[in-house]
């Protein structure tokens, strides 16, 4: 798991780290979305479109992972939102961004970007020593802003469509690519799993999750309450979010959405009884 | 020869001369997403507003802004064909009420923010991306677009919000399908006035 919450996350882009950690409808009635769930899988709203052909197994996982998070995980990150004070949870999600910085290099050099691997390098050095061993951030107060590249994304850089939407137990919203994409960078791309006990790598990644869930409690509480399907709301978010970091943010043009945006012809027509 | 090419200047600059009052008159995509800024951020810093003003404000803003009839239709896509007129009339009316109420509820979180104007970017059929950068607080760094449309006023206003590349209409529009596809147009209808509802109380 070595998805993380990146410095600068949008509102909405602030609730996917946790919806990767966790992820939860209140309201999801798997069985009788999985008729409708046929149907709505072929929906597709051009380049945003959404495949969900596991939609009743994934709903099934997510009313899974939401009851965990009811009973177990949001408790808890309570209690610790509770003890650590919020300068203090912010600290130790700059720690644990700095402690993968071997993923992002390895990334961005197989995606073809030496320049931000040396960014990322100049900022492993800068928040290492000026950052008091990561826990601070000054690298991107001196212009250096954090990337957050992982094979994920470098799986889509090479062409590899990201294939159906797949929600994990625990780990929640991803795809066949990301999920190998995630393996791939804790167990290739995170050299230190090899050098200290498991049961301290276990630790630190409760650690790191509980922290951030910890950060987003807020968000989750309004976003969670917004939504009129929270299963559909956090799947477009993530199918979105993860198409656009691919296309790397505002760097290249996105695909045009001819369908989102306009209107089909024939729709001013009265309709159809 | 000579006489042509200056009347033609004449005639360019007569035309720029005519053009300028129209666009002072007229702000672009970029100036209408400029002023709303710091308009709201006025609003958000103001310690003299309870939290109600604020929202009641911000809600005014929303609807003088965004161009909800379109973001309405838009959202529900091809779903749009299922609603009956009066259907489509209270649908707009109702997610009109829980957009501008969702506005001031999501704002609100969001005040020790600073909002910087990127740039616009031409989309097809005149529309117009403004792009825009979050500086400071939670979400420092993050990038949120303003999809614009220009309306039979000659006002620009937005149909879309789209941060870190999610879309909001593509984000209701996922959500909406689902809701119908359980309980139909009157399904969708009844949700919503809870929702609404739920905000009144």
């Amino acid at each position: 798991m070595t998805r993380r919450r990146r410095n600068g996350a949008a509102p909405l882009g602030a609730l996917l780290p946790l919806l990767c950690a966790l992820a939860a409808s209140g309201s999801a009635r798997a069985e009788e979305s999985a008729q409708a769930g046929v149907e709505a899988s072929d929906s597709s709203s051009g380049s945003r479109g959404v495949h969900d052909p596991w939609e009743g197994f994934n709903r099934a996982i997510f009313a899974f992972n939401e009851f965990a998070d009811h009973w177990l995980i949001e408790p808890l990150a309570t209690a610790w939102d509770t003890v650590v004070p919020d300068p203090a949870q912010r600290g130790i999600q700059h720690f644990f961004d700095n402690v993968s910085t071997p993923r992002r290099i390895a990334n961005d050099l197989l995606q073809g970007k030496p320049r931000k691997a040396g960014d990322d390098f100049g900022r492993f050095l800068i928040n290492t020593t000026f950052g008091i061993a990561g826990f601070f951030d000054p690298a991107t107060d001196a212009g250096l802003p954090s990337g957050d590249e992982d094979f994920g994304q470098t799986l889509g850089v090479w062409g590899s469509p990201p294939g159906p939407y797949l929600v994990l137990p625990v780990l929640g919203p991803s795809d066949p690519r990301d999920t190998l994409g995630l393996a791939v960078d804790s167990f290739v791309f995170s050299p230190e799993v090899y050098y200290i006990p498991f049961y301290v790598s276990y630790s630190a990644t409760a650690t790191r999750l509980l922290n951030s869930r910890s950060l987003a409690l807020e968000t989750v509480r309004a976003e969670r309450e917004s939504a009129f399907d929270f299963y559909a709301a956090v799947r477009s978010a993530y199918v979105q979010y993860r198409a656009n970091q691919v296309r790397d943010r505002a760097e290249e043009p996105e695909a045009e959405d001819e369908d989102l945006y306009y209107f089909e012809e024939g729709d001013d027509q009265e309709p159809v009884e | 020869m000579t006489r042509s090419r200056s009347s033609r200047r004449a005639v360019a600059l007569a035309a720029l001369l005519a053009a300028l009052p129209a666009l002072a008159e007229a702000p672009g995509a970029q100036q209408m997403i400029e002023q709303t800024v710091t308009q709201v951020l006025g609003i958000l810093r103001d310690p003299s507003r309870t939290t109600a003003e604020r929202r009641v404000e911000l809600e005014k803003i929303a609807h003088a802004r965004f161009d909800f009839q379109t973001m309405a239709r838009l959202v529900l896509g091809r779903d749009w064909k299922r609603l009956d007129t009066t259907e489509r009339d209270e649908f707009v009316d109702q997610f009109t009420t829980y957009l501008a109420n969702d506005y001031g509820n999501r704002l609100d979180r969001y005040q020790q923010e600073n909002v910087i104007v990127i740039g616009e970017e031409p989309k097809p059929r005149g529309d117009v991306l403004v792009k825009t950068k979050i500086v400071g607080g939670e979400n420092d760094g993050a990038i949120v677009d303003y999809r614009m449309r220009k309306g039979k006023d000659g006002s620009w206003r937005i149909i879309d919000v789209v941060i870190e590349g999610i879309s909001l209409v593509a984000n209701f529009r996922d959500q909406f399908r689902e809701v119908m596809n359980q309980g139909g147009p009157e399904g969708l209808l009844k949700r919503l006035k809870e929702k609404n509802a739920a905000v009144d109380a």
